[in-house]
């Protein structure tokens, strides 16, 4: 079977259209939850305000968590209805990019927020540092909420994988190489690049690995939804593909 | 072997018996049963009256379809007789067999061939 | 004209006509494959599209019979069309423990099959295996057509309103956004349900909710329709509903597997397959 499922690539992008909207539906539906997650990163600012640097830095890792943590519920949340939908008709890489599409775009919404805030509250010597810092952080918290939401079976095995992720990547001392192998820590790298300039933080380095941990991730999580979405149990008689 | 013009008339009404009958003595595709139709004496029957016929069939349950893998290409539809199919076909045998036997009757002594 | 194009034709008339796409396909293939052994043209074997098409599809409409509310009585026996469903020698084990063992099924064009049997002795689990959910360790299942499946809970999205299940479900059926509403509104007011002016599923009491998952299963009028215990929260009204609607389905030559425990349905139905426990070794 095709992975488009033979009804057309154009077909299947409108389709994509059509579950991320749904995606987005869903999750602004839910009103309380989303207030916490944007309130999260939020605090996690507050609590550092007066100081620039760390204010920055736990914003940023606040909103990793959030994202992470919606897109991780959003697919839960998911993981029925789309084995449903597969059976339908439905292609599973068009549910699964709708989803994501949807995650991304209510990051970056959240993102564009903080980074004005940023812009009004904080002595910045690098906006478009921290610009950059945030979006980063936002893809790479939709891949490994999404890579968690397809690997967890239960919530709370999820929820815990985020709270280890999360929690690792603030208490691992930022120069070991467990901080270094965790999804979040070009995260820290950029967010010092934006702060303390390029002689402390490298714009390259960080960069380079958030692009090497997002492919990781969007494979895996193209993998791994393949597997669970596009089984395919039965044979379909069909004229076009005897046996 | 004598040429005899069929009546499409006829063929049309005893075109699937015949098909049942055929697909008794062994599953086959559609271009097959054409063939064999051809090579059994009734006649040569028109490809636009035999996928109808099939079809029909098909939906009453007296033949069941399975694709194949053809050679090279798509897939086959071979069709095969059903249990309600053989019954159909015994029971429509009998009644051809007393029906033609009846036939035979009036037409004793008439044509040209006479037995 | 050319085979291709005499062809395709062919398949517009047929589609116009209301075939089932895999009605349509497997026809096109059969007579692309005897246009290439027979040779000649197109319009010399069969004549022209539409005129044939008229034919075929007239083959495949059933002979009226004669509409009734209660099932095929012994004796009455109505003819049951082309197979749609073949399971052959199914066996699933979970956990080493074993369901399902060579399990055969066969369920054709029109009939309405209840799958039946105590608690725990496999009818859910045969009946994902057939919608493809679950994959047999031995044995093979073959579907014709296209599948609406009804489980028995969950396969719903908490936060969004029947109405969107209904444009998801409805778009790989070929309805769009407004379509799939008003097919999905028809199909719920069947079952006495307004389903436009529903809240999200997370408020849905549990009978509404799987009113809507036969909703969404029969959305879109698929070939065969696999539902599972999905009257078991109803109330009378709603379930006499329920069967009207399914034997409806029926009567339109769908294939209609129900899976069901409760002695009611052992009436109202054209076959029953009782599933039994294996026994110990």
């Amino acid at each position: 079977m095709s992975a488009t499922g033979g009804r057309g690539v154009g077909r299947d992008l409108g389709d994509a259209a059509v579950a991320g909207r749904m995606t987005l539906r869903g999750l602004l539906r839910r009103r309380t939850s989303l207030a916490l997650l944007v309130a999260l990163p939020l605090a996690f600012y507050l609590a550092r305000q007066q100081q620039v640097g760390q204010s920055i830095r736990f914003l940023a890792l606040g909103l990793a968590w959030a994202v992470s943590t919606a897109a991780f519920f959003a697919a839960a949340a998911a993981r029925d209805v789309e084995r449903r939908l597969t059976l339908s008709g439905w292609s599973w890489w068009s549910l699964v990019a709708g989803r994501i599409g949807a995650l991304l775009a209510l990051g970056a919404t959240l993102s564009g927020g903080y980074l004005l805030l940023v812009a009004v509250d904080q002595p910045v010597r690098d906006l478009g540092g921290v610009g950059i810092d945030l979006a980063t952080t936002t893809v790479l918290a939709v891949l490994v909420g999404s890579f968690l939401g397809v690997v967890a079976r239960r919530e709370l095995e999820g929820a815990l994988g985020l709270f280890i992720v999360s929690g690792l990547q603030f208490t691992a001392d930022p120069p070991s190489t467990l901080a270094r192998v965790l999804p979040f820590w070009s995260t820290r790298e950029l967010g010092t690049y934006a702060i303390d300039g390029p002689s402390f933080g490298s714009l390259s380095d960080g960069l380079l690995h958030a692009a090497a941990t997002a492919l990781v991730l969007l494979l895996a999580v193209t993998v791994l939804s393949r597997r669970a979405l596009d089984g395919g149990a039965r044979s379909r008689a069909s004229p076009l593909a005897a046996r | 072997m004598v040429e005899v013009n069929v009546p499409s008339a006829w063929l049309r009404g005893i075109l699937d018996l015949c098909l049942l009958a055929l697909v008794a003595s062994g599953e086959a595709y559609g271009y097959e049963l054409m063939r064999r139709l051809e090579g059994s004496g009734i006649g040569p029957v028109p490809g636009g009256s035999l996928y109808p016929a099939l079809l029909r069939l098909e939906e009453q349950g007296l033949l069941a379809a399975d694709w194949r893998a053809g050679d090279g290409g798509p897939g086959r539809k071979y069709y095969a007789l059903t249990p309600e199919g053989r019954r159909q076909l015994d029971v429509e045998a009998d009644t051809w067999r007393h029906f033609s036997g009846a036939l035979q009757g009036l037409l004793t002594g008439v044509g040209a061939g006479t037995p | 004209m050319s085979p291709d194009t005499w062809l395709e034709e062919l398949s517009h008339e047929l589609t116009a006509r209301g075939l089932p796409a895999i009605d349509v396909a497997g026809i096109v293939v059969e007579l692309h494959g005897h246009l290439a052994e027979a040779g000649g043209t197109p319009l010399g074997t069969f004549g022209p599209p539409a005129a044939y098409a008229g034919q075929l599809a007239a083959s495949l409409r059933p002979r009226p019979q004669p509409r009734s509310s209660a099932p095929s009585v012994a004796g009455s026996r109505r003819r049951a069309g082309r197979l749609r469903i073949r399971a052959e020698g199914v066996t699933l084990a979970y956990r080493r423990r074993p369901v399902l063992h060579g399990v055969d099924l066969a369920v054709r064009a029109g009939e309405l099959v209840l799958l039946t049997g105590r608690n725990g002795v496999g009818k859910s689990t045969l009946l994902r295996v057939v919608a493809g959910l679950a994959v047999p360790q031995r044995g093979r299942v073959t579907v014709h057509g296209s599948v609406g499946y009804a489980p028995q809970s969950g396969g719903l999205v908490e936060h969004l309103r029947p109405a969107e299940h209904f444009v998801l479900f409805g778009r790989p059926r070929g309805l769009d956004g407004d379509r799939a509403r008003r097919s999905g509104a028809r199909l719920a007011e069947q079952l006495g349900w307004d389903a436009l002016a529903a809240p999200v599923v997370g408020e849905l009491s549990g009978g509404t909710r799987q009113k809507l998952n036969v909703v969404l299963a029969g959305l879109g009028d698929p070939d065969v329709l696999l539902l599972d215990e999905p009257y078991q929260g109803l109330d009378l009204d709603s379930t006499r509903r329920f069967w009207d609607l399914v034997w409806a389905w029926r009567d339109a030559r769908r294939a209609v597997l129900v899976v069901s425990h409760a002695r009611d349905a052992l009436g109202r139905v054209d076959q029953v397959v009782e599933l039994q426990a294996p026994v110990a070794a």
